[in-house]
């Protein structure tokens, strides 16, 4: 027999519900002493930095801390501690997850090759990583616990709205944060504290451009999606001036978003009007959905892309994806030095796996803050950090995606245009 | 125009192929499985397991993956439902607590998923099953799987539908759904008839699953919740308690959606589908075709 | 103890803001009004509160205004919506808060597109935020006590019962639209003038599981479950955070066991133990 609640009975002794909200309050107020009184900080500091922390830290805006120099003798102009880590919050589970578990795989190897080079002396490098899930509000909060840690920087995660949201926060408590792919504008503006090495889309498309007037493209459809800042801009504001100026006539711009499940009708559409080529500005799950639903619509032209495409997201797609070209920030194939070394290194470290470019910028965000750490004078600080993160990107350096140079703290790439040959393989469009 | 109607079949097809079980274990179960979205999901990623790993046709690979997901709805039901139900005291307290134990069941589905796959998606292999274009003397033209979805979803609707209102299996379900109690009494036991009922529901989500995994071509951990949501808004339109008018609700949404891109302001399709669906709410809550009136108001 | 404050002060924020969301849902939950509107208002709050911000409002100007402003329109929906009953009155306001971030995405430079707003100045202070939340839990628990708190344990348990015992049942329900509303416009705003940007995926299923899982989880009879169930769901995957990648699945499994085992939530069940001791005290 079912027990009804009895409405008045939890109201007959007031007196109990406060004896409850006592005990609950009081140990709330236990387990936050409790926590205060272990050591328990996110993102492990070095340990020769702990001790100067905590002394230094103060009042409601929390101090840079310095670091204590050791007696370390290291490469470079600065005397760097035995040990420094750092954290990385990078989206490793969520929408974007496979975007940021290919940049931690590139980032690790870099990390290996700092330490057993002896690029900084005989000072070992260490990243934590915290995973954001692909919230903003959780990247939010990793952000200003990282910032409040002794982590002497940061690197940031993929998604260009956590990005925004956290570029603010590096800036006003002065933590060099190093970003990888997030394209939206607000990154590098928040201030100088912000670096990206992920040229802006923008950057790669005249190269592209350049391939479709010499191969006779007259007209153009586009399908984006309207709810990825990156693609949203590139099809909306970058790329149809670029066409104009090349006498491509746009014809029309679909965007869709990364919620759509079935674009019949866009298709449709598209293969009606039969342009010339057709751009598609898709997230990963997308891209070959889209070019086999083309396809089978009868849709014979050529089609491009951008960073999206790649063989993980044209292999579905098979032989459907045969002739597509796409631009990117890397050329696995390129015959640049370290270029050729990052892909044998990465393939004999992760069982045969090609890398991707997100694998790449992950790899060069770490040899920047080495090179950084590097061209760091006088004791280690994240403001001496920032002035030898400055000084390395004017310099630039050479890459896994090639010879870079920077614009401030923003990548500046040309890019390459790669095509596919639906058997599995990519290689630069001619 | 033909070609829009062609693509507002398949559309729909996708819509209601997904929300038939989830209309069967909301309007006969009062069970919101929030869930099902993950138990798709579940069908689809098995039907890649099995299409990669066995490279059987579909013919093979259909009903293994079926049985597969409507036991994890047995499984559920026996673990968490059945005792959620028992401890409610009325029903509204156990609709919100099955409500809630489905979104945690369907956290632990997809972070396993996630976590199997690396974030990446993947697909169905060529080998269970070769998606061909048809045409259809030069007026319009279909794949040959969207054909098959067209004639699944129209059947099953059918099936289900006469299944529910006029079988006496049908009449159980309902009744069980209304007053357990009494049904108890009258010889029927209730917990069995949940437990078919849910799967069977998860029998569709599996089969749902499978078809629109080879349609979409993709397999992704996250793929069930864009679904979920049309969903809601096909079940609602279509009445909730009718299996025929969620069918109708969801071709009504996939000719609303698609004449919008066709036709009109494109980017608005989204917002078009929970419109109507506040819409239905305000001015006709029953819903188009609904028969438990008294629930409503 | 300031460092611990600083390292986690994102949380503890977090925490705050999620308190006062957690109570929007369960001050209509209490009542048997299951509605999931004040996420959709609290993402609206949030978006208002940016705007207003970056056109040089100030922070102490734009509270009130954003939280009487959601209740009114709390109110207003309620009579249309009052109608509804049970999981249809969730599945209209779950279109409520699914339709919203829509809406935002499709609007331009004015809500910022796909991206949101950022560089939002962070405009209130922890111990204001502390302040805000004592006060708005206070006046929750207010309503809680005496006969209007017993009128809204009686609508849940029966409304004609109810409606019988001379509880004015639309009113009643009228009045937990808005305060739900209001109270989710509240936890929005404050989370734009703390978190430095808003955006449309802040919104939408995620907020919406993740609010009713705190007031669920702590206890839908009283302010108190819900307090704590905003500290739980806040933290424990903070705790959880080693298990890493199966985080969510973990969080999962113990928010079925919770409900399994604890159906009135955690606070529930420890009232429901309380009178035992008593007894074992009484009779010792």
């Amino acid at each position: 027999m079912k027990h009804l609640p009895n409405p008045m009975r939890s109201f007959a002794k007031p007196q109990r519900g406060k004896l409850i909200a006592i005990v609950s309050a009081s140990s709330a107020i236990a387990v936050v002493l409790a926590g205060c009184s272990s050591s328990k900080k996110s993102g492990a500091a070095a340990s020769t930095s702990a001790a100067a922390s905590t002394s230094a830290a103060t009042g409601s805006t929390p101090a840079a801390p310095s670091v204590a120099a050791s007696s370390a003798a290291t490469g470079g102009g600065a005397s760097l501690p035995a040990s420094i880590a750092v954290t990385a919050i990078q989206d490793l589970t969520g929408a974007v997850g496979a975007v940021g578990i290919a940049t931690q795989n590139g980032m690790n190897l870099a990390v290996k090759e700092i330490n057993a080079s002896g690029m900084l002396g005989s000072t070992q490098l260490s990243i934590n990583y915290k995973d954001t899930a692909t919230t903003s509000a959780q990247a939010v909060s990793l952000m200003s616990a990282a910032a409040a840690s002794d982590s002497v920087a940061i690197f940031g995660p993929v998604s260009s709205q956590e990005s925004v949201a956290m570029a603010p926060i590096a800036q006003t408590s002065k933590v060099p944060t190093i970003f990888t792919q997030s394209g939206a504008d607000g990154v590098i503006t928040a201030g100088n504290f912000n670096f990206r090495v992920t040229a802006p889309q923008a950057f790669f498309q005249p190269k592209l451009i350049s391939y479709l007037s010499a191969h006779n493209i007259k007209s153009v459809d586009l399908l984006y999606d309207t709810d990825v800042p990156t693609t949203k801009g590139l099809a909306e504001q970058t790329l149809p001036p670029l066409f104009k100026a090349a006498n491509i006539t746009l014809k029309n711009s679909y965007g869709i978003q990364t919620t759509t499940t079935d674009i019949s009708a866009y298709v449709s559409k598209i293969a009606g009007e039969n342009p010339d080529a057709v751009g598609i500005s898709d997230t990963n799950p997308g891209v070959s959905p889209a070019i086999i639903a083309l396809r089978n619509a009868g849709y014979k032209g050529l089609i491009f892309g951008g960073s999206s495409f790649g063989v993980a997201s044209l292999k579905a797609a098979g032989a459907q994806a045969k002739g597509v070209v796409w631009t990117t920030d890397f050329d696995p194939q390129s015959t640049f030095p370290q270029t050729v070394k990052f892909v044998a290194d990465y393939k004999a470290a992760y069982s045969g796996a090609a890398p991707n470019n997100y694998a790449a910028e992950g790899f060069d965000a770490a040899y920047l803050l080495a090179y950084g750490l590097k061209d760091t004078t006088g004791a280690l600080s994240r403001t001496t950090l920032q002035a030898g993160l400055t000084t390395a990107t004017m310099a630039g350096f050479s890459g896994a995606l090639g010879q870079l140079t920077f614009q401030g703290n923003d990548l500046r790439e040309a890019g390459y245009v790669e095509t596919y040959d639906g058997a599995g393989n990519v290689s630069p469009a001619t | 125009m033909l070609q829009a109607i062609a693509d507002s079949l398949s559309l729909g097809s996708v819509y209601v192929l997904f929300a038939l079980g989830l209309s069967l274990s909301w309007s006969v179960l009062n069970l919101l499985n929030l869930a099902y979205g993950a138990q798709f999901m579940l069908g689809a990623y098995f039907a890649y397991l099995v299409g990669t790993h066995w490279h059987h046709s579909l013919l093979l690979v259909l009903p293994v993956v079926v049985v597969i997901v409507a036991a994890t709805s047995v499984l559920a039901d026996n673990l968490v439902f059945r005792h959620l139900r028992r401890q409610a005291g009325t029903p509204v307290e156990s609709e919100l607590s099955m409500l809630v134990a489905s979104i945690g069941l369907a956290a632990v589905a997809v972070t396993l998923v996630q976590h199997a796959t690396a974030g990446e998606s993947e697909f169905v292999p060529q080998t269970v099953f070769k998606v061909r274009t048809l045409h259809f003397g030069g007026l319009f033209r279909m794949t040959n799987m969207q054909l098959i979805m067209l004639i699944v979803t129209v059947v099953l609707t059918v099936v289900l539908a006469v299944v529910v209102k006029w079988s006496r299996f049908g009449r159980a379900m309902r009744g069980v759904a209304v007053d357990p109690a009494t049904c108890e009494l009258l010889g029927v036991n209730s917990n069995r008839l949940f437990s078919t009922t849910i799967a069977i529901s998860g029998a569709m989500a599996g089969l749902a699953g499978v078809l629109l995994a080879i349609h979409l071509s993709t397999v992704d951990a996250n793929m069930g919740d864009p679904l979920l949501t049309k969903a809601f808004a096909i079940i609602i339109i279509g009445g909730v308690g009718s299996i025929a008018g969620a069918a109708v609700g969801g071709y009504l949404l996939a000719f609303a959606e698609t004449f919008t891109v066709v036709y009109g302001p494109a980017n608005y399709k989204d917002a078009i589908a929970f419109i109507i669906i506040l819409i239905v709410l305000l001015v006709r809550p029953t819903g188009l075709f609904a028969r438990k009136r008294w629930e409503r108001s | 103890m300031t460092h611990y404050f600083h390292e986690n002060l994102g949380l503890i924020q977090q925490t705050l803001v999620y308190m006062i969301l957690a109570i929007s849902l369960q001050v209509v939950l209490r009542c048997g009004v299951v509605s999931l509107a004040s996420i959709g208002f609290y993402t609206l709050g949030s978006y208002t509160a940016a705007i207003l911000l970056k056109h040089g409002w100030p922070a102490a100007l734009i509270i009130p205004v954003v939280v009487l402003a959601a209740g009114l329109v709390g109110y207003a929906f309620g009579r249309p919506l009052a109608r509804l009953r049970g999981l249809y009155l969730a599945m209209a306001t779950l279109a409520f808060d699914l339709v919203i971030p829509i809406l935002l995405i499709n609007g331009g430079n004015f809500t910022g597109g796909a991206l949101g707003l950022y560089a939002i100045p962070v405009s209130v202070d922890t111990w204001a935020l502390v302040g805000i939340v004592i006060v708005a839990v206070y006046a929750v628990s207010q309503l809680e006590r005496g006969w209007m708190g017993r009128a809204s344990l009686a609508l849940r348990s029966d409304e004609n019962l109810a409606r019988s015992m001379g509880v004015r049942v639309t009113r009643e329900r009228y009045l937990a639209f808005a305060i739900s509303a209001a109270l989710g416009g509240l936890a929005g705003s404050l989370s734009a003038m703390l978190f430095h940007a808003v955006s449309p995926s802040s919104g939408g299923f995620g907020l919406v599981t993740l609010g009713l899982t705190m007031a669920i989880i702590g206890g839908r009879d009283s302010w108190i479950g819900a307090v704590v169930g905003a500290y739980i769901v806040t933290w424990v995957p903070e705790w959880l955070r080693s298990i890493g990648p199966y985080r969510n699945a973990v969080f999962g499994v113990v928010l079925v066991l919770v409900i399994l085992f604890f159906p009135d939530g955690l606070l529930g069940s420890v009232r429901k133990i309380a009178p035992m001791f008593r007894r074992k005290a009484a009779s010792a």
